[in-house]
């Protein structure tokens, strides 16, 4: 837990740069940009990947 | 557990302190206020005339009555203002976080409930809907706690379980649609659960609660059933499916359309910073390949899903997001907090079957989320928009509006300039009433609606557009806001 405070403590020092904030009160956010996405389905398929090859092992 | 709590009342106060406000606020303010104020529950700063909404300044028919009525107690205790409207959804945000310890210690154990629990309170979205005078909070709490009374209970008492279950149920669905997200939720645990065991008269349990709340709902109904139909069924898509493309029922039609605009506009959209890989917003990635890491696990890897519980939570997190997805075309972001708890109480799960026999790393990939989370709402928080864009606009009328000067714009100006003011939300600036104000307020709605409407109703558009380039001047531009004020 004392790992996860300093982290916390460290979220605080690293706000030096530009803030966006996504938080309008209703409605769609407008579409994401493509590197965005690739990014999230190159992680999900990473993931998907390793959960495989462990389903594999057993 | 109290580390958990007092990190998310510090997410949420600051969020609460300087969130922009939106319109949304003031709507759902107004009819708590005048049952407050005169014991009717009427809305009177929108602009009902000619509209879907008409009759709406007798009787608010266009949301459903539990949030209002919630709000008009917790005023007379704290007084009416925006920090209390917003601390009531805070206080909700706490409910729905012991529902979500509850339900994740019973299906699982103490540890990983904690690291669910710790996951939801930091989590921005969910802390963002904390903060925020909408009612999507207390209904969520609501179901989650049903869902929570049911495990903790069934084992004691199967027609007193549903009967509690059902009462929070019936309580989320009167507060907002969404809370038939939970109603299906608990119909699924039931009967995964118990149905061996149910019988008419349990089941008569589980119903009762919903006939008591429909029958009560039906009388307020009784007082103007035209003006309820009018406002409920133009509700569908709403305020919101007047300035956008998309409207509420279109997954039913173009399902593939559907899932593709879930993923792109409700998740990867609101979880990123639009392409600004300066912010730390953008860290928002992370924590939704975690989350979708988790979906994609649990349905791949066969001993994650056949740890106990997992089966459950897996069938529960596809059914409500599956059920998000066909029911609300409009993709609302307030909505996530119906999603969110499940995704992350999954995550919490998922991290704890990868890393046994490794658990020095626990504390550095919860830490890596709560880092990515707390980093997004530390940025919000800094960016201030509600002294930088709300109150900079608020307080210039303030400044230069007469005591009978009408002020035309959205709803969330009442918080300043009082619910009983001249001020009126008419974003089609008078074409059906006929009202013209010394000063028409655009915030971003506004903006988007007016240009939509050059496509949905181009003799509103020209009307509006007309009017502000012939009639009005701008005297004010911030981010958020731009102030007009006749010639």
């Amino acid at each position: 837990m004392n790992k996860i405070k300093y982290l916390i403590m460290l979220a605080s020092m690293i706000l030096c740069c530009s803030a966006y904030a996504n938080d309008d009160g209703g409605g769609p956010a407008g579409a994401p940009e493509p590197a965005t996405i690739a990014l999230f389905c190159a992680g999900l398929a990473g993931i998907g990947l390793v959960a495989w090859r462990r389903n594999r092992r057993k | 557990m109290l580390g958990i709590l007092a990190l998310f009342l510090a997410l949420s106060v600051s969020t609460i302190l300087t969130r922009r406000v939106v319109a949304n606020e003031g709507w759902f303010a107004d009819p708590a206020y005048h049952l407050l104020t005169t014991g009717s529950l009427r809305t009177t700063i929108l602009e009902s005339k000619g509209t879907w909404l008409a009759g709406l300044d007798h009787h608010t028919y266009w949301i459903l009555p539990l949030h209002p009525l919630a709000q008009a107690p917790w005023y007379k205790l704290f007084g009416f203002s925006l920090w209390s409207l917003r601390a009531l959804s805070t206080v909700w945000g706490v409910v729905a976080l012991g529902a979500w310890f509850l339900i994740t210690s019973k299906l699982f154990n103490r540890s990983i409930a904690t690291v669910a629990t710790l996951l939801i309170a930091v989590d921005y979205h969910f802390t963002l809907d904390a903060a925020l005078g909408r009612m999507d909070m207390m209904c969520a709490a609501l179901g989650f706690s049903g869902l929570a009374a049911f495990l903790w209970l069934r084992e004691r008492s199967l027609p007193w379980s549903l009967f509690a279950a059902g009462t929070l149920v019936a309580a989320a669905c009167l507060t907002h649609p969404c809370g038939i997200l939970a109603a299906l939720a608990l119909a699924a645990l039931v009967l995964r659960l118990d149905r061996r065991r149910l019988t008419p008269r349990t089941v008569a349990f589980a119903i009762l609660p919903f006939a008591i709340g429909a029958a009560a709902y039906s009388v307020y109904i009784a007082q103007a059933p035209g003006d309820f139909w009018r406002q409920f069924t133009g509700n569908i898509s709403g305020i919101a499916g007047e300035s956008e493309d998309l409207k509420r029922f279109y997954a039913l039609k173009a399902p593939l359309s559907a899932i593709k605009d879930e993923f792109m506009l409700r998740y990867v959209s609101a979880f990123s910073a639009g392409g600004d890989w300066s912010s730390p917003f953008q860290l928002q990635i992370i924590v939704l390949i975690a989350y979708g890491g988790a979906v994609v696990s649990a349905l791949i890897d066969r001993k994650l899903r056949h740890t106990p519980g997992v089966g459950i939570l897996l069938m529960l997190t596809l059914l409500t997001l599956g059920a998000l997805c066909f029911l609300d075309g409009l993709k609302q972001k307030p909505y996530l907090v119906q999603t969110v708890p499940y995704l992350a109480a999954l995550t919490a799960v998922w991290i704890w079957s990868w890393t046994e026999g490794r658990p020095q790393l626990r504390p550095w990939i919860i830490g890596v989320l709560v880092l990515a989370q707390v980093a997004s709402t530390a940025a919000a928080v800094r960016e201030d928009s509600y002294r930088g864009e709300y109150l900079s606009a608020a307080d210039y009328l303030k400044a230069h509006a007469a005591p009978n000067d009408l002020i035309i714009g959205a709803g969330e100006l009442a918080f300043t300039l009082g619910f009983d003011a001249n001020l009126t939300d008419d974003v089609r600036l008078g074409y059906f009433s006929g009202k013209q104000g010394r000063f028409y307020v655009q915030n971003r709605w506004y903006k988007e609606w007016l240009k939509t409407s050059a496509k949905t109703d181009p003799a509103v558009h020209q009307h509006v557009q007309g009017l502000l380039d012939t009639r009005y001047r701008e005297v004010l531009r911030n981010p958020g806001y731009t102030i007009y004020e006749l010639r």
